[in-house]
């Protein structure tokens, strides 16, 4: 009974990894801006706004304020939404710059990133056909 | 002559015309803190002087709005920015914690600063404000107002950010009036290495360049207040370095904070000061530690060597807890130590009621809190600390229970 309980925990705990894992993000960048991919450190660093600059523009990044959004944060981050947040509030009350604008759906943000010169942001990737054109997609790199 | 206003004038249009090209971008945040303490009966030193006897304090609840904070941040293109830190402490009155202009020098490398800022120094000077982000309600030893080991702000810096493999190294250099006497050049520098996000690893370091002198001076009869910086009030002059290392790790579960400093202090006391605190009949209360440091015994030979030093250090740890729609939750646990050989209990003539109390000069104490965050610009915390300390040769602990409600708001 005891072994089969744990085999059931197992097998909930493998699905429900399987499911935050199969959330899968596109990461989009204003037309303007030269490169083809970011690595995953640059990416937090422009998100925590650590690094300002991006391909010589000054970085502008859009999140996805939507529940769609919050596997990036964990996932892709580190951290959770929450703590991202804060993060910024730190930041905001020291100086050191201004929280990245937040838009609602994936058409908002796809939006946001392409009115920036150095705009960037992320998107649920079934999302991404609707970028086709207005901005571009990044291979992200670890 | 002509010529000369055409000049000025299309130098202007052209000037206009680049100022409206630039994108000014101007936000406005602020935080109210509302706070509450109630401290058990805590053992104090009473009396004055070589005179000074054990008693007891009666410590009532105490109620405050212990901050407003109105915020202003103002960039214009990537190159120039503005910060504003107005500061309503316990609602009276308003007083200019930081107004700084900054100009980037090159991009993220190097960026110029010049105004009144908070000195990038360990982990807590600079976000200190930011009550509703961090666990705790209590500040560090090392930025306890009573007893800061370094003014908090400065004039000027040379600052940026660098790529270190898949990191980054922040750099700050700071100078400014801080305490200093005349001209001397007091410099703070500060090292961080931040690895995603999650690692940070830091290194502060301060010297008073020359003599520094207290900015609130010892006013006989009391009344000086806590010390605005290292140097304490009854201080003739005071030469002194600080320096140590911190680190942080941060994830979607746990922070976990260490830090560990030391100040070096070769000062000159003010006579007239040590007389005052030793008089008998108008001084303030020593325990037989401080008699000695000052020489109590032998009036009119008072010792005005007051060479010293302090030790701060302390571990910091939360564990993040999601409460789905209900916010999230951070129970944490933290453990302060602080010596400091030569403060005296009265806060009134700039000592500290913990480590001016206690026999060896040490003081530690022991938190256990819980912030509550229904939403990011909400946290609700609670903690309570044992704070451990011999006062004239007996066990002097007392707890302290703590309430606080801070809300944060951006326009």
């Amino acid at each position: 009974m005891t072994n089969r309980l744990i085999k059931i925990v197992i097998a909930y705990a493998f699905l429900f990894s399987e499911t935050l894992l199969a959330q899968d993000y596109a990461i989009i960048a204003n037309l303007n801006l030269a490169p083809v991919s970011i690595t995953k450190s640059e990416l937090k660093n422009i998100m925590f706004g650590n690094k300002t600059s991006f391909s010589g523009s000054s970085a502008e990044p859009c999140l996805l304020g939507s529940k769609d959004g919050n596997a990036f944060f964990e996932t892709i981050l580190g951290v959770s939404k929450i703590q991202f947040n804060q993060e910024w509030v730190k930041k905001e009350l020291t100086g050191a710059g201004r929280a990245p604008k937040v838009r609602e759906t994936a058409e908002e943000v796809i939006a946001c990133v392409a009115a920036a010169k150095g705009g960037i942001g992320f998107i649920p990737a079934p999302a991404a056909s609707k970028a086709d054109g207005k901005v571009k997609v990044l291979t992200l790199n670890d | 002559m002509r010529p000369a206003i055409l000049s000025v004038l299309m130098l202007l249009t052209w000037h206009q015309r680049t100022l409206a090209q630039e994108d000014m971008k101007t936000t406005m945040y602020g935080y109210i803190n509302s706070y509450s303490e109630k401290s058990e009966n805590q053992a104090m030193l009473k009396g004055a002087g070589t005179s000074t006897t054990r008693g007891q304090a009666q410590n009532n609840v105490a109620y405050e709005v212990r901050d407003i904070h109105f915020v202003m941040q103002s960039t214009l293109g990537d190159r120039f920015k503005s910060f504003l830190n107005l500061r309503a402490p316990g609602a009276n009155g308003v007083e200019v914690s930081n107004a700084w202009v900054e100009a980037k020098l090159a991009g993220d490398y190097l960026s110029f600063r010049l105004g009144k800022m908070y000195r990038p120094f360990e982990i807590y000077n600079e976000i200190l404000d930011a009550v509703p982000t961090y666990i705790g309600i209590e500040p560090p030893e090392l930025f306890d107002t009573d007893h800061l080991m370094v003014t908090r702000t400065t004039n000027m810096m040379f600052h940026g950010i660098t790529g270190a493999g898949d990191g980054l190294i922040r750099y700050a250099v700071t100078t400014g009036n801080d305490e200093r006497s005349s001209n001397e050049l007091p410099v703070g520098v500060d090292v961080r290495y931040i690895k995603d996000i999650k690692w940070t690893f830091g290194t502060s370091a301060y010297t008073s360049g020359g003599n520094a002198k207290p900015i609130n001076e010892y006013v006989i009869g009391g009344g000086s207040g806590s010390p605005e910086g290292g140097v304490l009030p009854w201080m003739d002059s005071d030469q002194y370095n600080v320096y140590g290392a911190y680190a942080q790790y941060l994830d979607d579960r746990f922070t976990i904070q260490a830090s560990y400093f030391i100040a070096d202090h070769k000062a000159q006391r003010n006579l007239a000061a040590v007389q005052d605190m030793c008089n008998t009949a108008s001084g303030t209360p020593l325990n037989r530690r401080q008699q000695s440091r000052f020489n109590c015994a032998t009036a009119g030979s008072e010792d005005v060597d007051g060479d010293y030093q302090v030790k701060a250090w302390y571990v910091r740890a939360g564990y993040n807890l999601p409460a789905g729609n209900y916010g999230n939750v951070t129970p944490y646990l933290q453990y302060d130590s602080y010596t400091n050989e030569e403060t005296i209990q009265d806060e009134d003539h700039g000592g500290d009621n913990e480590a001016g109390q206690s026999d060896d000069g040490h003081t530690e104490k022991w938190t256990a809190g819980m912030v509550y965050r229904p939403l990011t610009p909400v946290a609700v915390k609670a903690d309570y600390s044992l704070h451990n300390q011999d006062v004239m040769g007996k066990d002097g602990s007392y707890g302290e229970v703590r309430f606080s409600l801070s809300y944060y708001w951006r326009m």
